[in-house]
């Protein structure tokens, strides 16, 4: 279960021994941990999710979900919607504002940021299907320091508490010290790059590595040769002529 | 023989250590949570922890979350007591000297009985591992391996734009057994194809085991070790917990000693973990040898 603000902000003033709130309050705190939660979730791209985006009867305009930050994929009844440019839509689609039916494509650069338009206008019978925006969200929706959650893992929570740390040690005023905030802003670092290389380890885990080999290889895709040796009779050579032969290049 | 490290010890040395530097400044619990917090730190650094758990299929789901409850325990491990399955550590190091790696893994779907020596292990993928108690989601860091029973094979990890290539445009509508696995963000494990109730090959009493990398339980009582770690690399939680306490207190050059030492803990760990892998990922692979003629399961698509 994610923390609240509010708990962390506990922790972090816990950790700085002002749980008095003497140097700190506990609604700065709150704030700095929700700032340390959205660019740990900017830098790593570590939290995507799915949101729901209900639609109304001839409105093509809506909000996008506040926790989306970039978007990988529009749906509607499970098939793709296509990202377009105004211009384009504007010089091969002049009835794109007003046409209805069922949703096609979306547009983001026409209705100002964090907007997003969705083409055809919905039309009754399609507005009772949502529309599904997946993608990379922020780490943190933040208003109060008890409202809402960090939307990041349990172990991720902690370098929060660190970035908050950093902050609150770094803020002129009783309790500041500089030589620790930098230490603690050098431990967030640690984190994001830990959790960046976490993001990536799929991509080069062993199973592929070792067991699979990788992708990209013609027929051999999904059944690796790394424990067999290529002999001879396997080279597949490609002539510059578009021939194949047996002529000393492996492919 | 030395004494083993357990919770106890380490925190009776860290209260030493603290108070020979004249500190006696933190209650026991906090001494027992910088440990822990060490502990983790070496996890999440070096991927020491792994453990394994099942996926069951949702019929049409693409994506599970391994923030709820997606990631299942298998039934009939020996320490379901404490809420969790195998370590791959213990897992192999049982299966090892009774069965080739590749005959042992190749029986997976199945029950697996060997004896080694008065130790009788069974563990069972079945369907109804599916009731088992979900693990925290908290404890999961990132996958290693995933292996789909139906088949008997290992799952492929691919990347999105390698998926887009396999199965074209429509690939996430595209439903069956699933062959590949895919990583969306930190916590989300997606298969391809997508299990499909309606399909042929996938019914929703299937599911797919994921080992992956874990945060270890947090110790509690005393006489606990962390589990699957060697004693001299638990020494790193003793010294991330020092550190840890002393910057809390600004004594932030004593602090900076301990963290060289856990630094070297954790390098050696680290280089440690890397063999082990490289050890088991070759085991793993000799079941992935290719054979003459094996055709690519998605050649037509």
């Amino acid at each position: 279960m994610a923390s609240t603000f509010a708990a962390l902000a506990t922790k972090a003033l816990y950790r700085l021994n002002d749980s008095a709130q003497k140097c700190w309050t506990a609604a700065e705190i709150a704030g700095y941990i929700a700032r340390g939660a959205q660019q740990f979730a900017e830098e790593t791209r570590c939290a995507y999710g799915i949101s729901e985006l209900r639609l109304l009867t001839n409105v093509s305009v809506y909000d996008l979900p506040p926790r989306i930050m970039t978007i990988e994929r529009v749906s509607w009844d499970n098939k793709d919607l296509a990202p377009l440019y105004t211009t384009d839509l504007e010089s091969s689609y002049p009835n794109f504002e007003t046409d209805t039916g069922q949703p096609l494509a979306y547009v983001l650069d026409k209705d100002g940021f964090r907007k997003i338009r969705i083409l055809n206008l919905p039309d009754a019978e399609s507005a009772t299907i949502p529309i599904m925006i997946e993608g990379i969200e922020t780490g943190a929706v933040f208003s109060s320091p008890t409202v809402g959650t960090v939307n990041l893992s349990g172990r991720q929570e902690r370098y929060c508490i660190d970035f908050a740390m950093a902050i609150a040690l770094d803020r002129e005023g009783p309790g500041q010290d500089l030589g620790l905030a930098d230490h603690y802003k050098g431990r967030f670092a640690r984190g994001t790059g830990r959790a960046k290389i976490h993001m990536t380890h799929l991509e080069s885990n062993q199973t592929r590595a070792i067991g699979v080999g990788a992708l990209g290889t013609g027929l051999s895709e999904g059944y690796g040769d790394t424990l067999y040796p290529r002999l001879p009779f396997n080279y597949v050579v490609i002539d510059p002529r578009g021939r194949r032969g047996r002529r000393g290049r492996m492919s | 023989m030395p004494t083993p490290l357990t919770l106890r010890n380490a925190v009776s040395s860290m209260e030493l250590r603290l108070r020979a530097s004249g500190n006696a400044f933190y209650s026991r619990q906090d001494l027992i949570d910088a440990f822990n917090d060490g502990i983790e730190e070496l996890a999440e650094a070096t991927g020491f922890c792994e453990r394994f758990g099942t996926i069951p299929f949702v019929s049409g789901r693409r994506l599970y979350d391994m923030r709820t409850s997606s990631l299942r325990q298998p039934v009939g491990t020996e320490d379901d007591a404490d809420g969790f399955g195998f370590t791959v550590a213990e897992f192999t190091r049982l299966l090892a000297p009774a069965i080739p790696p590749a005959r042992a893994l190749s029986r997976i779907d199945g029950d697996i009985s060997i004896s080694e020596g008065i130790k009788a292990l069974s563990v069972s993928f079945s369907a109804a591992g599916n009731n088992a108690i979900g693990l925290p989601w908290s404890e999961y860091l990132y996958p290693l391996h995933c292996w789909n029973p139906q088949t008997s094979r290992w799952l492929i990890p691919v990347a999105i734009s390698d998926l887009q290539r396999i199965g074209g445009p429509n690939w996430r509508a595209i439903t069956g057994e699933p062959y590949y696995y895919y990583q969306q963000g930190q916590w989300n494990i997606g298969l391809f194809p997508t299990p499909n109730a309606s399909s042929n090959h996938a019914v929703t009493t299937n599911l797919v085991v994921l080992f992956f990398a874990a945060l270890p339980t947090r110790l509690i009582s005393d006489m606990e070790q962390v589990i699957g770690l060697p004693d001299e690399y638990s020494l790193g939680g003793e010294e991330w917990g020092l550190y840890d306490l002393q910057c809390q207190e600004a004594e932030y050059k004593k602090a900076l000693r301990n963290l060289g030492t856990y630094n070297a803990i954790e390098a050696k760990l680290k280089l440690a973990v890397s063999r082990l892998r490289l050890a088991q990922s070759r085991a793993f692979g000799v079941q992935q040898l290719p054979r003459f003629g094996a055709t690519f399961p998605f050649g037509n698509l």
